[in-house]
């Protein structure tokens, strides 16, 4: 027995000296080269990652795209060549592909299927001078800048266009005429130049030039990483088209079908029976009328009442749009703010309800002091709730925040309304469960509550595979402590709420050849009853064998 | 009349100085001044010494008296008296007050002996305090000192000659009484003249140098010249705009002959450096040198200005000014790259000044502009903010005034603050530090500020008294709500005369080495110009053609004053302000650099990785010269470090002073040796076309000189290449010693 108990202890401290348990393998794909491909195309590519020793097997989502494995993935498992063939009939678009391999399924890249001519980098020689034209390259090693010469005609307008499709790389075009210099003849010179339309937060890191050629000759287009920045990782679409390529609208996409908090997101006209339907009682599924307010010193304010909708454009820089509300009860009420066309941070609105008597009582812009309280910081939200206590008639304000920013795109839209206790924002993770049999991975879901709504939500998990099922769990909860001079953040943010439900296989579990779409459904119980699902979300779950650690 | 009152009376004539009514400030203050108590590294320093503050040349005597007779400590950032108060003067026993003590050192005094007893200024002071310490007569509110006038102003010595400056206070009333006898003089290089404590001013070398003056409260400057034998006959001047003229009419006045006029190669390394930072190519030297078309200076200038080149160049000349790294635009690599191609865009496009100074200063929302008010990642104190603005627009340094009244120039703590309450109201709006949106808080619009009990408004930090934005004329600025009080701002400073001086003055440091004023963001009456006329000149000029610097550019270059030759007479050669002859001036460590890669031939490479054995993660493309790298902390380079790249984390002042660390960059490093050695560079691709020794030296000193080699100095090359044991590698010494040289390291 003592020797036994000896060894054990030998065993764990050797475990202990060894160090970590080796690290489960979590096979990822970050690249595909080339990144596209056209209707009826057959071509090799490379998909480069990690972990993927033993790869079985590429899927798409959608159809049309078929890749089959072509001879023996990297050792260090870092490569996969495959042959990718295109349909004739696939629509130009953008598909989702993911690598399977013994050690699991791999998260997901895009492909791009593109309907016009489509070369890639090492077969442009000379000046390319039909447009349009798409050309995949790849910018290797940091510094490296990939060149291409164009023939143009003066007074033609072409966009161009870096895309990345990977968010590791974030591509700058530069565009050059080889006009010379006094020291250097032969110096190309710089004339235009694009990282991407606006650097900010959500929006597109693809570069887009649009030039105007004024006289005929030759011209170099060069793709760069943001300051040179390059890898094997760094590949691109250089979309070259004639004419004017509108510029994005500056708006950042949505991460889900319903966002509550976004600026961006669409107050429709059954807004109030949509959020109904994320909990509410029913009761408040009141159409939405329309106003325009007017100007500030206007001799006419309008007056909406709620649930309303108040639109307008901000023209002029400096310019202070009124309207006037009116509320017959003392009530919680919400306004939620829309920018339909610019957003932030070209436009920024600033929302103010005021009291008859002039006096602020709320607005979108949510100010704390920083953590020593020495100054204090200000963001603009897009949904600010508050309690009204008294009927009469209040004044809505929308203007810009700063003084000099105004245009035509400078819509906005804010409705006002009641609150309606609801369900905001649902998010399930992760996107991918490799499941070793014996073993368990949490799913997480959270909700946010919002406007008080205190009813129950329901989470299910649907399609397991045999041998897996799915149970409540608790979560070690975080601490996280009240912010010091945090302000009204109550005004600005939902109660949010995570729940987890656990994967468990049981160790016999059949293993995967490929993945399982399980499927995640969140739905809210109203009356007693569950109504129409809040999010549903369909995860690639792949049992794995058993791990001898 | 009251008994009390009499007393004061009698006592004011008791003290009185002649036909003057006795007035504390003036006498006793006057005496204070003299003897350097009040100075700036005394009792008139921020915090005073110990405990015991007066204020600088006696400015506000009603404070000082107050410091005296009621005593007290005094500190810094409070209006109030610290402990118990006790008077500085014994009215008992006038002769143990401190006042008397300390300065005679019959108790111990940090500031040394003062004066003697029984000297004139112990007896005034005991004579006061005996009369009861009055305060004697106040000027009227409405009769202040407006201006201290120094006579002569320019004042020109004979070699040993000697000279009185006399000392004139004007006051709004009209009246100018001499304060000869209340004044501290002193001189900015006692070597060249001397001043002693009543004025005297002696002739020590040819030369020049400012003499400062306190009085009163204010602060003046005489410019004094020595100068030396007349020059017969004085050198025909060939005059070409009116730079010339006023720069010659100086130098004759200081009988200084200008050199000659610089030779082709001399102008054409100057001008190619200073308008693009660039050693023009061996072939383009070739050509030029061998033009006989008498324009061909004139038609070169108007080539390089403007030229791709000169974008780069004065993009990172701006870059410099305006501050353009990660660090001081908000710790955002795309903001920094914002405000970059704000200020390209500037340059390349010849945007007037005025124009750029009102988009940096008013500059509202997230473009390019806005990125400089995000120092690290918060909005910059109003103070900082704002005088750095005038440092760079002005260039005035009001820094010191944030905490105190400017101890050698009149501005005023008031002047600071009323200033930086123009910044008072810029704020950001974001929250996750990469979405900074900069805006103007309305003044009458809480927007949240109730929910965290903040407050808008800024205090004066003495007097606590709520700021107001406010001009330094004193002009309150009342924008409406939703104005934006910068805006006014702007307008206010492109209009000042100081705007257009500033400009110029940085524009000509460029050109010369030195502004006529210097430091370039120094002005203040105790730093004059070396050429005030013609810093107005060239001001007025610049004003009035739309704030044109491309123009303002070819203006100097053109004149004949930047094309005198670096070679000196002896009259002359002493000459470091009167630009009878051109100065050497070190190579920035940026414009260095490339200037090493164009002669060896070997583009530098510039990535991430801070040291040699690191990975860079992203390097600069190929070829990228170091002076079109924008933000100096994205891409590290020992040599560029070593050589003085600033940060930029404050108004970079490049000094150029060389230390060791150059010198065995020199002997051992990367940037000299790695290229010389390069199998790709110019030196080894001569050597396997098998071009003779004659051509190589040529072409190498065509590359790094602008010239050809003298006869002399080919011979000597050719015989050291001749008997080297190994004649690949007296080739690299030789292209080593030519990058080493000053010849090569500055522009002259």
């Amino acid at each position: 027995v003592l020797s036994y108990g000896v060894l054990a202890a030998v065993t764990v401290v050797a475990a202990g000296l060894c160090g970590e348990a080796a690290k489960e393998p979590d096979p990822k794909i970050s690249t595909i080269f080339p990144v596209a491909g056209r209707p009826g195309d057959s071509f090799e590519a490379v998909i480069r990652g990690t972990d993927l020793e033993k790869a079985r097997s590429v899927i798409f989502e959608g159809s049309g795209l078929r890749a089959s494995l072509l001879g023996a993935e990297s050792e260090a498992g870092t490569e996969v060549k495959v042959k990718i063939a295109v349909a004739p009939d696939t629509p130009a678009g953008r598909y989702q592909l993911r690598v399977v391999t013994a050690n699991g399924v791999t998260n997901q890249i895009a492909l791009d299927v593109l309907a016009g001519p489509l070369v890639e980098q090492s077969a442009v020689h000379g000046a390319v001078s039909e447009f349009p034209v798409t050309i995949m390259g790849r910018l290797n090693r940091p510094g490296d800048t990939d060149d291409y010469w164009l023939e143009i005609r003066d007074g033609v307008t072409l966009s161009f266009e870096a895309v990345s499709l990977t968010p590791a790389f974030d591509p700058a075009i530069a565009l050059y005429e080889p006009s010379g210099s006094w020291f250097d003849s032969h110096r190309l010179n710089r004339i235009a130049f694009n990282d991407e339309p606006l650097s900010f937060p959500g929006l597109s890191r693809n570069a887009l030039l649009v030039h105007k050629f004024s006289r005929s000759g030759k011209y170099c287009v060069k793709v760069s990483g943001f300051n040179g920045d390059g890898g094997p990782d760094h590949a691109y679409e250089l979309n070259i088209t004639s004419g004017v390529k509108p510029t994005p609208s500056l708006h950042p996409g949505l991460s889900a079908v319903f966002e509550e908090r976004q600026f961006t997101r669409l107050l429709r006209p059954t807004r109030m029976r949509d959020l109904a339907s994320r909990g509410g009682s029913g009761k408040t599924e009141q159409p939405l009328e329309t106003f325009r307010a007017a100007k500030e010193g206007s001799a006419e304010i309008p007056v909406m009442t709620i649930p309303g909708v108040v639109e307008g454009r901000i023209t002029l820089p400096g310019e202070v749009h009124v309207i006037r509300v009116r509320l017959e009860k003392a009530q919680d009420i919400v306004f939620e703010v829309e920018t339909p066309e610019a957003t932030l941070p070209r436009f920024n609105p600033v929302v103010r309800l005021l009291e008859p008597g002039g006096r602020e009582i709320a607005t979108d812009v949510y100010t704390k002091l920083n953590n020593n309280g020495l100054y204090m910081m200000k963001m603009i939200r897009a949904k600010t709730t508050l309690s009204i206590g008294a009927a009469g008639e209040y004044t809505l304000q929308i203007r810009d925040i700063t003084t000099a920013c105004a245009g035509q795109d400078f819509r906005y839209r804010v409705l006002v309304r009641q609150q309606v206790p609801h369900v905001g924002n649902v998010e399930i993770a992760p996107e991918r469960v490799n499941l070793p049999a014996g073993g368990s991975k949490p799913l997480n879901v959270s909700i946010d509550r919002e406007e008080g709504f205190r009813g129950y939500v329901t989470v299910d998990v649907e399609g397991l595979p045999a041998g897996v099922t799915a149970r409540p769990a608790f979560e070690n909860p975080e601490d996280k402590p009240p912010l010091p001079n945090g302000g009204r953040l109550e005004r600005y943010t939902p109660r949010e709420q995570r729940t987890t439900v656990m994967l468990i296989a049981t160790p016999d579990a059949p293993q995967s050849d490929i993945p399982t779409r399980i499927r995640v459904v969140v739905r809210v119980v109203r009356d007693g009853s569950l109504v129409a699902p809040l999010a549903v979300k369909e995860i690639p779950l792949m049992v794995l064998p058993r791990t001898t650690s | 009349m009251s008994a009390r009152l009499l007393i004061v009376l009698a006592a004011a004539q008791v003290l009185s100085a002649g036909s003057r009514p006795f007035e504390f400030g003036r006498d006793i203050g006057g005496i204070l001044t003299r003897k350097g108590c009040n100075s700036a590294t005394c009792h008139g320093g921020v915090k005073g010494r110990g405990g015991f503050k007066l204020s600088p040349a006696a400015l506000y005597p009603k404070e000082d008296y107050e410091w005296i007779v009621k005593g007290g400590t005094y500190q810094v950032l409070t209006a109030e008296v610290a402990g118990e108060r006790k008077p500085r003067i014994d009215l008992r026993n006038p002769q143990q007050s401190l006042l008397l003590l300390k300065p005679t050192m019959e108790v111990p005094h940090g500031g040394g002996r003062r004066f003697e007893p029984g000297s004139a200024e112990y007896r005034a002071i005991l004579e006061w305090i005996r009369a009861g310490a009055p305060m004697g007569l106040e000027p009227a509110a409405d009769n202040k000192i407006s201006r201290l006038e120094l006579l002569p102003n320019l004042v020109t010595l004979e070699a040993q000659s000697m000279a009185r400056l006399q000392v004139k206070v004007h006051f709004h009333d009209g009246r100018v009484e001499d304060f000869g006898e209340q004044a501290a003089y002193k001189s900015n290089d006692p070597d060249v003249v001397s001043v002693d404590e009543n004025g005297m001013l002696q002739a020590k070398r040819i030369g020049e140098t400012a003499i400062v003056v306190r009085a009163a409260g204010q602060v003046g400057s005489a410019t004094v010249g020595v100068i030396g034998a007349p020059v017969v006959p004085y050198p025909p001047l060939d005059r070409v705009n009116f730079i010339d003229d006023l720069v010659y009419d100086k130098l004759q006045h200081f009988r200084i002959p200008p050199s000659p006029r610089a030779s082709d190669s001399e102008f054409l390394r100057r001008v190619c450096l200073d308008l693009a930072g660039i050693l023009p190519p061996p072939q383009r030297v070739r050509e030029f040198l061998a033009s006989r078309d008498p324009n061909k200076r004139e038609k070169l200038i108007d080539k390089l200005i403007g030229s791709p080149e000169f974008v780069d160049y004065w993009t990172f000349r701006f870059e410099d000014v305006f501050r353009v790294a990660v660090f001081s635009n908000g710790i955002q690599p795309k903001w920094s790259r914002m405000y970059d191609e704000w200020v390209r865009e500037n340059v390349a496009t010849n945007k007037p000044y005025d124009q750029v100074a009102r988009e940096r200063l008013a500059a509202e929302g997230y473009d390019g502009p806005t990125r400089h008010f995000l120092p690290y990642d918060v909005i910059g104190p109003p103070g900082e903010t704002m005088a750095e603005e005038v440092r760079v627009f002005m260039g005035r340094r009001l820094d010191c005034a944030q905490c105190h009244n400017h101890p050698y120039e009149n501005w005023s703590q008031d002047q600071f603050w009323g200033l930086a309450a123009f910044f008072q109201r810029t704020f950001k709006m974001g929250d996750t530090g990469n979405e900074y949106v900069i805006f103007e808080h309305p003044l009458d619009e809480d927007m949240g500020n109730a929910e965290v009990n903040g407050n808008l408004k800024m205090y004066h930090p003495r007097t606590k008294v709520e700021l107001k934005p406010t001009l330094l004329d004193g002009t309150v600025i009342k924008p409406s709500a939703r104005e934006n009080p910068r805006k006014a701002l702007a307008e206010w400073l492109v209009r000042h005369p100081f705007f257009a001086e500033a400009a110029v003055n940085r524009i000509w440091s460029y050109f010369f080495g030195r502004g006529l004023v210097d430091p370039v963001d120094d002005f203040r009456s105790t730093n004059p110009p070396t050429h005030p006329e013609l810093l107005a000149r060239l001001a007025d000029d610049f004003r009035t053609h739309n704030h044109d610097l491309r123009r303002l550019m070819r203006l100097i270059v053109t004149s004949r004053t930047y094309q005198t030759s670096g070679r000196t007479w002896p009259s002359n050669r002493e000459d470091r302000t009167n630009y009878s002859h051109a100065q050497p001036r070190p190579l920035d460590a940026e414009v260095l650099l490339d200037a090493i890669s164009d002669v060896t031939g070997v583009p530098e490479i510039f990535g991430t990785a801070v040291s040699a054995s690191a990975e860079a993660t992203a390097q600069a493309p190929y070829g990228t010269r170091a002076i079109q790298l924008g933000e100096p902390d994205v891409f590290y380079s020992r040599f560029l470090e070593v050589y003085g790249r600033p940060n930029r984390l404050t108004v970079p002042e490049r000094n150029g002073h060389a230390n060791l660390t150059e010198a065995m960059h020199m002997l051992a490093g990367p940037a000299y040796n790695g290229k010389i050695g390069n199998s790709a560079g110019r030196l080894q691709r001569f050597l396997k076309a098998g071009k003779t020794d004659a051509e190589i030296i040529d072409e190498f000193y065509l590359a790094a000189f602008t010239r050809f080699p003298e006869k002399s100095e080919m011979a000597g090359i050719r015989n050291l290449i001749a008997i080297a044991p190994d004649r690949e590698t007296a080739w690299k010494e030789f292209v080593w010693a030519v990058l080493c040289s000053r010849e090569f390291a500055e522009n002259h």
